[in-house]
């Protein structure tokens, strides 16, 4: 059940209450987005959810690849450009395409890597035979201003998506490190190693005295560290590779070799963010 | 090694022929099985072992689209025909058996940093031809400027080298008006022109820092 984020601009804790009651009866796959509307039809027997356009959107359909590992590309000119290589296994292939009308907003959603028809559940083949693709390990959707031109069922081609130059952003899940302290969770500065300090790597103060006489909210302190879903904004693709099936992008992607990644379009301020 | 006697022992713990044949692409001709005649075909570079039931002898024929008879039995004991199978382990080697097109050897992911090293790696042997380096040499490299109007020269000895594909580097040493210099070159970089591997000097290590700290005469060479 995804967590659904509501906007602080003038929404009632008790909006807010009933959207979690409503979420939790009708889950979705995705979170819902920012503000969801609900309107009580004048006939009083169907309640229609509209879905209001403050979420975000993608600036374009993306792919989901692999991160193989890194290498040099030497450009023809003699700059040497450090590459992260992302290959392609058997998928993004569309299985859903998601409308305003039937859904609430406009998705397409892709699957990606193929696995035996016995590691998936019978709801989740049953999903997939229904536009006849192939058994999928992972969904995700993409959601999009437009889903016109998709279909299920279609394949999604790299090249047609993407060209040598483009930016894009990449996502995915980021090395975990496990329950990290403040200095390499949160950049802090350690004590002095000398001169009779007693304190090298703890945290200091966490707060002033008998006022507020509580620590705040959020105070940055030892915890869990990596292991969660990054985005990389404004990575170009360097090279794309049509018989190997792999793309080359400039820099570092999260995760370690053989992770899922989301490569999406990137969101530039001004050019490609959709307006609502 | 096709001594008939051998192989039913060491088959004999094999699976079925049943539960091996691969359901989407069948790269078995025709099969038959004989009980005391086994053979072995060559073909290429693909070995094939045969399966042997023991007490049964049947035909079975599996025929493949457009393929005729023996064409690919070489190497046949008397006149039965051969019981050739892949085993089903690992197939992604091209079989060449049949007069089918060949098909493109599937790539796995994690060869395609190796694949796409190799590649670039030939590209830069077009431009200068990389001589095989290792510390100890001394070597003169031709390096081309910012301003590509002249070729810089760089003498010195390779205290390092550090291979990693086509961004294998090499650590130059050498003295040039009083001031110890060390320079990483880029083998494959385009912007350098030559590399001449002039004389060598026996060292017992891989890694000569400790040449930082020897006279500097060690690393002096005279630029001719």
């Amino acid at each position: 059940m995804g967590v659904v984020a509501i906007a602080s601009q003038g929404l009632s804790l008790a909006l807010g209450a009933r959207l979690l009651q409503r979420n939790r009866s009708n889950p979705t796959p995705t979170p819902l987005p920012s503000v969801v509307r609900l309107c009580s039809s004048r006939k009083g027997s169907a309640r229609r959810m509209e879905v209001l356009a403050m979420a975000s959107f993608e600036a374009g359909i993306g792919v989901m690849g692999t991160k193989l590992g890194m290498m040099t590309y030497i450009h023809p000119e003699g700059n040497v450009i450090p590459v992260t290589v992302v290959g392609f296994r058997e998928g993004n292939v569309v299985t859903q395409v998601k409308t305003s009308a039937t859904d609430g907003y406009d998705a397409v959603q892709v699957g990606y890597r193929r696995v035996r028809d016995i590691k998936l559940t019978k709801p989740e083949l049953g999903h997939l035979q229904k536009v006849g693709a192939i058994p999928m390990r992972h969904l995700q959707e993409f959601r999009l201003q437009s889903v016109d031109g998709f279909e299920p069922g279609q394949l999604l081609d790299i090249e047609e998506i993407f060209k040598e130059g483009d930016l894009v952003d990449v996502s995915g899940n980021s090395i975990g490190k496990g329950f990290q302290g403040g200095i390499k969770r949160h950049n802090f500065a350690r004590g002095p190693m000398t001169h009779g300090s007693k304190s090298h790597r703890q945290l200091g103060s966490i707060g002033a005295g008998t006022t507020p006489g509580r620590v705040y909210k959020g105070k940055k302190m030892p915890g869990r560290m990596g292991g969660v879903k990054t985005k990389i904004r404004k990575l170009s693709i360097v090279k794309i590779d049509t018989d190997l099936r792999a793309i080359l992008i400039k820099g570092a992607v999260p995760g370690k070799p053989g992770n899922l990644l989301r490569i999406t379009p990137a969101k530039i301020v001004g050019k490609n963010i959709p307006k609502n | 090694m096709a001594s008939s006697s051998l192989l039913p022992h060491s088959l004999l713990s094999l699976p079925t022929a049943s539960s091996r044949f691969p359901k989407s692409s069948l790269t078995i001709s025709s099969i038959s099985f004989s009980l005391n005649q086994v053979s072995i075909t060559r073909t290429g570079s693909v070995a094939f072992q045969p399966l042997v039931r023991r007490g049964r002898e049947s035909t079975f024929g599996i025929a493949r689209a457009g393929e005729t008879g023996e064409e690919e039995t070489p190497a046949e004991t008397g006149g039965d025909e051969s019981a050739t199978e892949t085993l089903e382990e690992e197939s992604s080697v091209a079989v060449a058996v049949e007069e089918k097109p060949p098909k493109k050897p599937i790539v796995k992911l994690n060869e395609i940093i190796g694949i796409l090293n190799k590649k670039a790696i030939e590209e830069a042997e077009t431009i200068k031809v990389v001589p095989d380096i290792k510390p100890g040499d001394i070597v003169e490299i031709k390096k081309e400027k910012a301003n590509r109007r002249r070729l810089a020269l760089y003498k010195g000895i390779v205290i390092s080298k550090s291979s990693s594909g086509v961004h294998t580097t090499i650590r130059i040493r050498y003295m040039t008006s009083g001031t110890a210099v060390e320079i990483v070159f880029p083998v494959y970089s385009p912007k350098i022109k030559e590399i001449k591997v002039v004389s060598h000097r026996d060292v017992r290590r891989a890694k000569l820092y400790y040449l930082r700290e020897k006279l500097p005469r060690f690393y002096t060479f005279k630029k001719k």
